[in-house]
């Protein structure tokens, strides 16, 4: 029991070496309490059910269902972990789903997003029971220390730049030696000669190896290729800004992201996303597995920006940017830039496909962006922002190649269509800039009862869409944006997704006597927003916006300006004070005959306390050098295999010293163990003396083997054997050993671990069987 | 590891040497059922009695004269019948005319090894005059208390095959017995060499004592102190226990059953000259010290299902010990 408790003790203190080396997964810290929660109540479970006497089969079914218990809780869905009922299964099914795509296409390091945490905890959770298991029912320490590897290895995948690089590689060493060590003294197989333990070493540090370079291969998100390409894992479908935007549910507290000087209230965009795979709005096209913008297409920044599409009616200005607490490859700019100013221009690439400028380190080496965009780093975009009238709009002609280009989708949505026409319909909606605003006032006005929240389910599977259309109708930017491009989209009209951030709040208004001409917005994590954007050719891309934010911070265009500058909030406010004005009849207020739209001053802060917690939080890891992993490898399989030798050489020390008895027990154990993995193991309820008559039997040893029972239970429950005894007994049950062996054919021996494993299934099926009949 | 026992550790060797010869000498006799001679042999001296359970002319009166003769002990039988009365068995005290007082005259229960045979033919009675006198190995007549000779040893058949007019022993009864066998039939060749052998002669003519009395309450003394390793108490108790939750079980083995599994263990070791009680030990024993001692469910009964297949089961179903 004590024993029990200080594998268990060890196995803990190896999962806790390994947090550092997951640092790099995260960018913030909120995994950690989940995961190391999650392994230490498994352990718990684990050590507590082997107390109870229950047999690895309950360990594992007991800790499934804590598990699905206690995840709630571990990701704070709960206040304390619940009983797990089909409202939980679908709940963990639903996130589990969102975690699958996070995971694909959340780059690392990543936000603690539920999806990911959720993965991360259970994982910990499984490795930790597995490792128990190995570790304290079986004694396996070795294989014990090959599956805390796997967790441990799994994220060495993604490069990082620091030194931290010992934090993550001493800790663990020392722990798994630990338990290495703790195992050795007890699995005293081989007392009196060498041990047995280099071997198990050496396949430890083998499967150590294979792990390292396969699994970077199998798990997507990361930036880098895996040295050895296995399956999708290591394309990962490239950087996907939206990821931040849908799932950084509510995010503990609001950040500040930007600082932006700007003459008017806009939209700060980081790029148009032109493909949907069904669930997900990309760069690129949907069936792109990862996005690499045409060489053409993409411009140094450190010239005038060629316009994504020609806007003939354009609004110039300039605006300055500021990045407070932002990591990002795509810049934030109000579109459509012409001109990048600043020293960062020249790190800067502008594709003129998905319309985005974003940090590369050149024109030529496009895949490899870097992080540009970090605190402190400042630059002054100028802007040409399309201003056209409805009227140049409505008599837009689309040819077929745009309109073809720009409205594909995975899938019919019919009944989206259909509703997308009676909204047409409804308001008499002829041209498509009619349909789009049609579309959009449906959304963002009372007709189509839309309410906004965030704390909806994901919008993934097939139907998910078009419930939220036509039923649910709550959701959040990401669901608006979606549905309207969806639904233009359907009816044959060009659009995408954008994605970037809300101007913000006023933090500073302009005082033109102290020179500053400009008001200051400052943008938080909370302003994370997503929205739509129509193709007009001749105009270029007009932003619409039909996501109706509850604290109106949003600016929706209208029939008399496509380009407002006011949001929701302002504008309401200035209706409510020309109504008042009307009513009082005061024409000597000028704002109430001329509203000042163009110039805008925000007088007090009336953008909400944003209940919207989307949020940009993502970086790119940077390349680093193979080398250094290499290396560490290297010395992990060193230190490992030192570490096993120095275990053997200590049993053998051990050994030596060992009693007579010991030693005859110590070969029997051998012996035993031989038998059942060349499977012909003695079967629980036969004794030692009776699994040697039946090999007799079946002519697998000699005479003189099967005698040598008689002083193995003499060892075993007489207490003492003769010192000159033990090594002549020690040498027959080696030779035992050995006929065994051999009188199994190979084949036989090759397969006998699927065997055994099948046994143990149909075993654990026939009792199953036979508690569902005793319940009857 | 650990002992129950704390006795001088008892010179096992060399009882084993006197208990092996006395078995040759039986087996010499009894030809053909070494492990019935060896399992009587092991009753002795643990201090059990012995059910035999099989038709008749399978030797069951030879192999208790046979034993008895091979230790220089006493021996007296007793054939039960419906009008046997218990003073039949157990003595009477008598007026005696020479002396002028009442003597007690003892019955045959007063002997080192007492075969009785046919006891369901008894009556209840009867039969639990014997049975008392074997569990307090005393028998007391009119406020006497007569001690029984030491080692006693009560070897009692029952014919499994006719059952009218029997008293067959009540259950509860039936666990004063330590073991039940049955002889059985012998094999082809073995019959042939008893005819052969004994043809004509009285076969028990031929033995000759191996052993002194005194030897054997020796060895019975000696064998307390045969080590039990608790890995192998463990094991023996869950036997017993598992036949209490067995399906097919009305009524499991007792906590004495337990202890006469382990008194026999303990002889079983001795006889084969070892210091200490393994799994085989408990694992050969259970079959022939705990079917008679398990009621069946009535259903199981009916099905066919027999009290050994029981104990076969159970001892499949758990995991023996190995250190």
């Amino acid at each position: 029991m004590h024993r029990d408790l200080t594998l268990a003790g060890l196995v803990a203190l190896v999962l806790i070496a390994t947090v550092p080396a997951y640092e790099r997964v995260f960018a913030e810290p909120g995994w950690r309490a989940p995961a190391l929660l999650g392994a230490v109540l498994a352990l718990l479970l684990a050590v507590l059910v082997r107390r109870l006497r229950g047999n690895a089969l309950v360990g594992a079914v007991v800790s499934l269902v804590s598990l699905l218990g206690a995840l709630p809780w571990l990701l704070g869905l709960t206040g304390r972990p619940v009983v797990p009922g089909p409202e939980v299964i679908s709940l963990l099914r639903e996130m589990l789903d969102l975690a699958w795509v996070e995971l694909a296409e959340t780059p690392a390091p990543a936000p603690a997003s539920q999806g990911l945490v959720l993965l991360t905890a259970a994982g910990w959770w499984g490795v930790a029971l597995v490792a128990h298991e190995l570790a304290v029912r079986w004694r396996r320490t070795g294989a014990a220390v090959v599956v805390l590897l796997v967790l441990w290895a799994t994220p060495l995948a993604i490069p990082v730049t620091g030194s931290e690089r010992w934090t993550q590689l001493v800790p663990f060493l020392v722990a798994a030696g630990l338990l290495v060590l703790a195992g050795g003294d007890q699995a005293s197989d081989t007392p009196g000669r060498a041990p047995r333990l280099p071997s198990a070493g050496l396949a430890v540090g083998g499967v150590a190896i294979v792990v390292a370079v396969v699994a970077p291969g199998l798990i997507p998100g990361h930036q880098e290729d895996a040295w050895l390409s296995l399956g999708e894992g290591s394309s990962p479908r490239g950087y996907q800004p939206i990821v931040d935007v849908t799932n950084r549910l509510g995010l503990p507290e609001e950040r500040e992201v930007l600082r932006v000087r700007s003459p008017q209230r806009t939209y700060l965009r980081l790029a148009g996303l032109d493909g949907f795979d069904g669930s997900t709005w990309r760069l690129g096209t949907a069936d792109e597995g990862n996005f690499r913008p045409d060489p053409g297409s993409l411009h140094a920044a450190t010239d005038l920006l060629p316009p994504e599409e020609p806007a003939s009616n354009a609004r110039s200005f300039d605006v300055d940017v500021e990045v407070l607490e932002l990591e990002n490859i795509y810049v934030p700019l109000p579109y459509q830039p012409v001109e990048v100013l600043g020293p960062l221009r020249s790190e800067m690439v502008w594709s003129t496909e998905g319309g985005f400028l974003a940090t590369w380190d050149t024109v030529e080496s496009s895949d490899s962006p870097t992080i540009g965009i970090r605190q402190g780093v400042e630059y002054r975009v100028r802007t040409a922002r399309p201003d056209p009238t409805f009227d140049e709009l409505t008599s837009v002609e689309f040819d077929d190649a745009t309109v073809a280009a720009n409205t594909e989708l995975p899938r019919e949505y019919p009944e989206l269509a259909e509703q997308a026409e009676a909204v047409y319909t409804e308001a008499g909606a002829g041209s498509v800039v009619e349909q789009a605003l049609a579309l959009q006032d449906w959304f963002v006005g009372p007709d189509g009862d839309f309410t906004y929240d965030l704390d909806v389910p994901a919008l993934r599977g097939d139907d998910a869409l078009t419930d939220f259309v036509l039923e649910d109708r709550t959701g959040y930017c990401e669901y608006f944006a979606t549905a309207m491009a969806v639904m233009l989209r359907a009816t044959g009209i060009p659009a995408r997704v954008a994605v970037g951030f809300l101007p913000g709040e006023v933090t500073r208004e302009a005082d033109p006597l102290a020179g500053e001409t400009l008001d200051e917005y400052t943008v938080t994590t909370s302003d994370a927003h997503a929205w739509v954007e129509v193709l007009f050719p001749g105009y270029g891309w007009i932003t619409f916006e039909p996501t109706p934010r509850s604290d109106d911070t949003h600016i929706v265009p209208d029939e008399q300006d496509l380009a407002p500058t006011e949001n929701e909030a302002e504008r309401r406010a200035r209706e409510r004070e020309e109504q008042g004005d009307e009513l009082d009849l005061d024409p000597l207020d000028p704002d109430a005959q001329v509203p000042d739209v163009d110039q805008e001053t925000d007088p007090g802060d009336l953008a909400g306390l944003g209940d919207g917690s989307d949020a940009e939080q993502d970086s790119a890891g940077t390349g680093s050098s193979r080398t250094e992993l290499w290396l560490a490898l290297a010395v992990l399989t060193i230190a490992l295999a030192a570490t096993v030798v120095l275990a053997g050489w200590w049993q053998r020390r051990i050994d030596v010293r060992a009693s007579g008895r010991d030693r005859v027990l110590a070969a029997q154990r051998r012996l035993l163990r031989t038998a059942a993995r060349a499977g012909i193991g003695r079967r629980p309820s036969e004794t030692t003396v009776e699994a040697l008559a039946r090999w007799r039997r079946e002519d697998r040893i000699d005479d003189r083997h099967a005698r040598v029972g008689g002083l193995v239970q003499a060892a075993a429950f007489g207490g003492e054997v003769e010192e000159g005894v033990a090594p002549e007994a020690e040498r027959t049950i080696a030779e035992a050993e050995r006929s065994l062996r051999r009188s199994v054919p190979p084949r036989d021996r090759l397969l006998t671990p699927g065997r055994r494993a099948a046994g143990t299934l149909r075993r654990a099926g026939r009792r199953a069987a036979g508690w569902r009949d005793r319940t009857r | 590891m650990s002992t129950t026992e704390h006795l001088p550790r008892p010179d096992i060797a060399s009882v084993a040497d006197t208990l092996e010869a006395i078995e040759t000498n039986v087996a010499a006799v009894v030809q053909g059922k070494p492990e019935v001679v060896r399992l009587a042999l092991i009753a002795l001296l643990a201090e059990g009695h012995l059910l035999v359970e099989d038709v008749p002319g399978v030797g069951k009166t030879l192999l208790a004269k046979a034993l008895a003769r091979s230790v220089d002990c006493s021996v007296s039988r007793v054939q039960f019948t419906p009008d046997l009365l218990p003073s039949d068995v157990t003595g009477v005290t008598v007026y005696s005319p020479d002396t002028g007082a009442f003597e007690f005259r003892p019955g045959p229960v007063f002997a080192n090894i007492v075969l009785g045979d046919e006891i369901n033919r008894a009556g209840p009675k009867t039969q639990s005059a014997l049975l008392e006198s074997m569990e307090e190995r005393s028998v007391t007549i009119d406020g006497h208390t007569h001690e029984l000779a030491q080692p006693f040893m009560v070897i009692a058949t029952q014919n499994p095959i006719e059952l009218e007019g029997t008293y067959p022993l009540p259950e509860a009864q039936r666990d004063r017995f330590l073991m039940r066998v049955s002889i059985g039939y012998p094999h082809q060749d073995d019959e042939l060499s008893i005819l052969r052998t004994h043809g004509g002669a009285d076969r028990l003519a031929s033995i000759r004592p191996v052993a002194e009395v005194a030897t054997v309450v020796d060895a019975i003394l000696a064998i307390r102190g045969v080590r039990v390793a608790e890995p192998v108490e463990r094991y023996l108790i869950a036997v017993c226990r598992a036949t209490r939750s067995h399906p097919e079980v009305e009524l499991g083995a007792s906590p004495r059953a337990s202890l006469a599994l382990l008194r026999a263990a303990r002889a079983a070791a001795a006889v084969e000259g070892r210091e200490h009680v393994t799994p085989d030990d408990v694992k050969g024993l259970a079959p022939h010290v705990l079917p008679h001692r398990l009621i069946l469910r009535p259903d199981a009964e009916l099905a066919g299902q027999d009290a050994r297949a029981v104990i076969a089961d159970v001892l499949d179903g758990l995991p023996a010990p190995t250190e």
